[in-house]
């Protein structure tokens, strides 16, 4: 089976600068994929070049197995929710939705039935005839979404919808979203810098940095078999040490299977790491209490040993002022190792 | 990316150099014709000289004339920013004032300059001050190109104003500067870009106008613009375009100063700042 | 603690001395020149004291006088609309462009605002008439046999009235434009519509109200330039600010100039307040 969407070698260059190197990437039928990264790492563009908003430097986009990416933005079949919304002010709800609908050339007649289905999945029906700036800034990017929807495209476009929301709002959308693609099952590419949207809302999550994918995967996989240092340290928190072959042989660092030769990084999550008396863990390294700070209910404790900073949290106060001994442990099957670069 | 978005981008280029050519053409072909060996403007242009140049710097009555406008060209530019710099200020600090007031003060902009000429005359034509007939004075047409000059010297400091730091002068009187103090050592050194700008508005404005001064003027007080109309028929040789293009020149010798001094101000305060 | 204790005068108060400047030449005269409306004109003076609408009379039914009111209004309609479609389309076109290319354009853009409406006029009496440039280079390139003679023409009297007010247009379309969030062209595009129809259904409903105050003030403009047509223009072309220099002048009489100053001041408040109004309306909807 054709995939939906399908880029190959995709390319794009701004002058001396690379925005998206040589990428390979294939979404499936009814696929939720998310494009993860910092800012910078090429995502946005990545999906512009997608919509048409951008021409690719060389490489292939096709879309249903038909080759798009000569076209422009006006001619392909993706619909985008932009980050600001973008609906047109001069124009209230129901005509901001019909505008798709008619330049796709949708019979005039079929029209504001359309609209008024997908008002209501959206739960925005009461709203058709008002201007978006009658509306708050979560119901604008609802008719937003509604309006992408609506023209039925083969690839519907996200470019970080919810960032200009507040918390609650976001939350509010987010599950929306995640209800939608549950009833609706469209194919989707939605960009975010932020992991826990990526995490919730994807079946499938692309990790890049500096214009190439990282990983790809499910977010499970990602968050618990990071395929790189990077992806690592960009999925939640984590502690790094710097191993080489003379570490701890000080005896302040006890590992249980240390690596060969070579400079090595260790990667360890916070909350595996715990507080223990020398000898009563796996992997141990000794270290000095350079802080403890309260976060409200919890308390953390960072530690410097000799090849790094090691952080856990703690429920109960620790008896501990800056400069006092610790020992902190963890379990070998919590650890992760790469190759320093 | 936007180009893509728009349309036909052959038929905007071509639109481009149209237009620019629209922009470019009265003051290319004048100052071509400058430099005309001719007796009478026409093309193609013969032989060059400069004589038409020598002219007119040996002939009184184009000298005067000159001389007339930039004495009253600088008068409009002093007299808009006395009366704008405290106006300007006043409506930063007070919105009520700016919405009642900005209107009125944006007034004469909208008057066409035949009937601001033509009012002026009539009211003023019989006024003497200190024994002197304020008719044919270069401070009577000074006067009436700052209708003009004021308003667009006011709409180019409010913003500055408006945009300046309101702490900083509070700092400065917390640090024991009176309001008058402050003013003249921390808001106006701040705003000097947009001084300088309302300068050269107000400057241009009155050199360039000439309507209003040929309601105003005399025989003696009248100015380049004003003389240049009043030949435009009578005398038809290259001397026009040489006092065309000599006004247009003195226009843009003012802007460049007036950058000059911008960029010199940008460079010493980037020399300067790492010291601070 | 000392300074608290003498309030500061409003701010507001500093206004006071350019208002009363604007009061005294701007306020006092426009009230002579409408009392002097009233007045007469004797054979053998300039004015004679009276309270007559004799001059308005005039103004309103003399066919001649008429006309020239309707030649005014009518070329300063065709100049608006000419000028604000060519101020619209190069501000959209420095608008999409950007760094370099951008500042140029803008300079461009400026400079016939920095060029004194007499210099304009001596430019383009160069370029039209048979002797000119343009019929030279015409002739010279064998595009016509003959010289041409553009001079004279309604024509030459729109270029040299546009290029007046065309730099203040193209800056308040472009202040406009700029504000425009760029993402709605975008979105326009990406919703399938063609560059054609984004431009016509997105861009100018959106930039509505520079379009609507650019064409006030080019209109406003026209109606009281009166050089360049008079210099540009076909002899037959009247306006109301010759009218005015002519009576006021050659023929030595101030009340009629006057009746035709408030008739012209009368004409141009009344399109301000039309146009303002039409604006209104239309931003009510949905700013």
């Amino acid at each position: 089976m054709t995939p939906r969407l399908q880029l190959t070698q995709l390319h794009k260059a701004y002058g001396s600068f690379t925005a998206v190197e040589s990428t390979d990437l294939t979404v499936g039928e009814g696929e939720f994929l998310t494009l993860l990264g910092p800012s910078g790492c090429g995502k946005t563009t990545t999906l512009r070049l997608i919509g048409g908003m951008e021409k690719p430097s060389s490489g292939r986009i096709e879309i249903k197995g038909k080759r798009v990416d000569h076209l422009p933005s006006y001619k392909r079949d993706t619909a985008t929710v932009f980050q600001s919304g973008a609906l047109f002010p001069h124009l209230t709800v129901a005509e901001n939705m019909a505008y798709g609908l008619k330049m796709r050339g949708v019979p005039s007649s079929e029209i504001p039935a359309r609209i008024a289905r997908m008002l209501d999945v959206v739960q925005m029906g009461r709203f058709a005839a008002r201007y978006p700036s009658e509306m708050s800034g979560g119901q604008r990017q609802r008719v937003a979404l509604a309006r992408a929807m609506v023209v039925e495209p083969s690839i519907l476009l996200f470019d970080e919808p919810m960032s200009a929301l507040d918390l609650k709002l976001k939350l509010e959308l987010r599950s929306e979203i995640r209800r939608l693609h549950r009833e609706l099952g469209f194919t989707a590419v939605f960009v975010t810098h932020d992991q826990s949207e990526a995490m919730t809302l994807s079946d499938r999550v692309v990790i890049m940095n500096h214009g190439r994918i990282e990983q790809s995967g499910s977010p499970v996989e990602t968050f618990e078999r990071p395929a790189s240092a990077f992806v690592y340290s960009f999925l939640g928190e984590s502690c790094q040490l710097a191993i080489d072959t003379d570490a701890g042989r000080d005896g302040s660092l006890r590992l249980a299977n240390a690596p060969g030769a070579g400079r090595h990084l260790l990667f360890l999550r916070p909350a595996s790491l715990r507080r223990v008396s020398p000898g009563e863990a796996q992997n141990e390294a000794d270290a000095r209490v350079a802080e403890v700070e309260y976060l409200g209910g919890s308390y953390r404790l960072h530690a410097d040993a000799p090849c790094g900073r090691l952080s856990l949290d703690l429920t109960a106060p620790p008896a501990l002022t800056p400069g006092d001994a610790v020992t902190i442990g963890w379990d070998s099957a919590d650890a992760t190792w790469f190759a320093a670069p | 990316m936007t180009e893509r978005a728009m349309p036909g981008l052959w038929a905007d280029r071509i639109f481009i150099a149209l237009f620019a050519a629209y922009v470019l053409i009265p003051l290319g072909i004048t100052a071509l014709m400058a430099f005309s060996d001719d007796n009478i403007i026409r093309f193609p242009i013969r032989g060059w000289s400069l004589r038409w140049f020598e002219e007119f710097f040996s002939n009184r009555q184009w000298l005067t004339a000159a001389l007339n406008s930039l004495k009253i060209a600088a008068l409009t530019a002093c007299l808009s920013i006395l009366l704008a710099v405290p106006a300007a200020y006043g409506l930063s600090r007070s919105r009520k004032a700016r919405n009642r007031l900005q209107v009125l003060l944006l007034l004469p902009l909208f008057v066409p300059a035949v009937v601001l000429g033509v009012s002026v005359a009539i009211g003023f034509g019989n006024v003497t001050l200190f024994g002197h007939a304020l008719y044919g004075s270069s401070l009577l047409v000074a006067c009436a190109h700052t209708l003009w000059a004021l308003p667009l010297a006011i709409t180019v400091l409010e913003p500055s104003f408006a945009t300046l730091d309101r702490s900083l002068v509070e700092a400065s009187g917390d640090l024991g500067a009176s309001p008058l103090r402050s003013f003249l050592t921390v808001s106006l050194p701040l705003v000097s870009t947009g001084l300088v700008s309302a300068t050269l508005f107000a400057f241009i404005t009155s050199l360039n106008e000439f309507i209003m001064a040929l309601f105003l003027t005399t025989r003696d007080s009248q100015t380049l613009p004003v003389l240049l109309w009043l030949s435009l028929r009578s005398s038809a040789t290259p001397q026009l375009a040489v006092a065309a293009i000599l006004l247009a020149a003195s226009v843009f010798t003012a802007i460049g100063l007036a950058y000059g001094w911008y960029l010199l101000r940008r460079r010493r305060k980037r020399l300067s700042a790492p010291m601070i | 603690m000392m300074r608290r204790l003498i309030p500061a005068p409003s701010p507001a108060w500093l206004v006071l001395p350019a208002l009363g400047f604007i009061l005294l030449v701007f306020g006092v005269p426009l009230f002579h020149l409408l009392r002097m409306s009233f007045n007469t004109h004797p054979p053998d003076g300039i004015y004679e004291l009276s309270w007559s609408l004799e001059n308005y009379v005039k103004i309103l039914t003399d066919p001649v006088n008429l006309h020239t009111i309707r030649d005014t209004v009518l070329l300063s309609l065709i100049t608006a609309v000419v000028t604000v479609v060519v101020a619209f389309l190069f501000a959209h076109a420095v608008w999409k462009r950007k760094g370099r290319v951008h500042l140029v354009l803008l300079a461009i853009a400026l400079c016939p605002m920095l060029v004194s409406e007499i210099s304009v006029i001596i430019g383009w009496r160069m370029f039209f008439p048979s002797n000119g440039f343009l019929s030279y280079a015409l002739v010279e390139t064998g595009l016509v046999e003959r010289k041409v003679n553009l001079l004279g023409t309604r024509f030459a009297a729109i270029v040299g009235l546009s290029y007046i007010s065309v730099s203040y247009c193209f800056l308040t379309i472009l202040s406009v434009m700029n504000a425009v969030d760029r993402d709605l062209i975008t979105a326009s595009g990406d919703l399938g519509a063609s560059p054609w129809h984004t431009f016509f259904r997105v861009l100018v409903p959106l930039t509505m109200g520079g379009i609507i105050g650019a064409f006030t003030q080019a209109f406003v403009f026209s109606m009281g330039i009166y050089a360049a047509v008079n210099a540009l223009g076909p002899d037959s072309l009247w306006s109301i600010g010759y009218e005015i220099q002519r009576q006021m002048l050659s023929k030595r009489d101030w009340p009629l100039a006057s009746a035709f100053a408030v008739v012209l001041i009368v004409l141009i408040s009344l399109t301000v307040i039309g146009l303002h109004a039409l604006h209104s309306r239309r931003g009510q909807r949905h700013d």
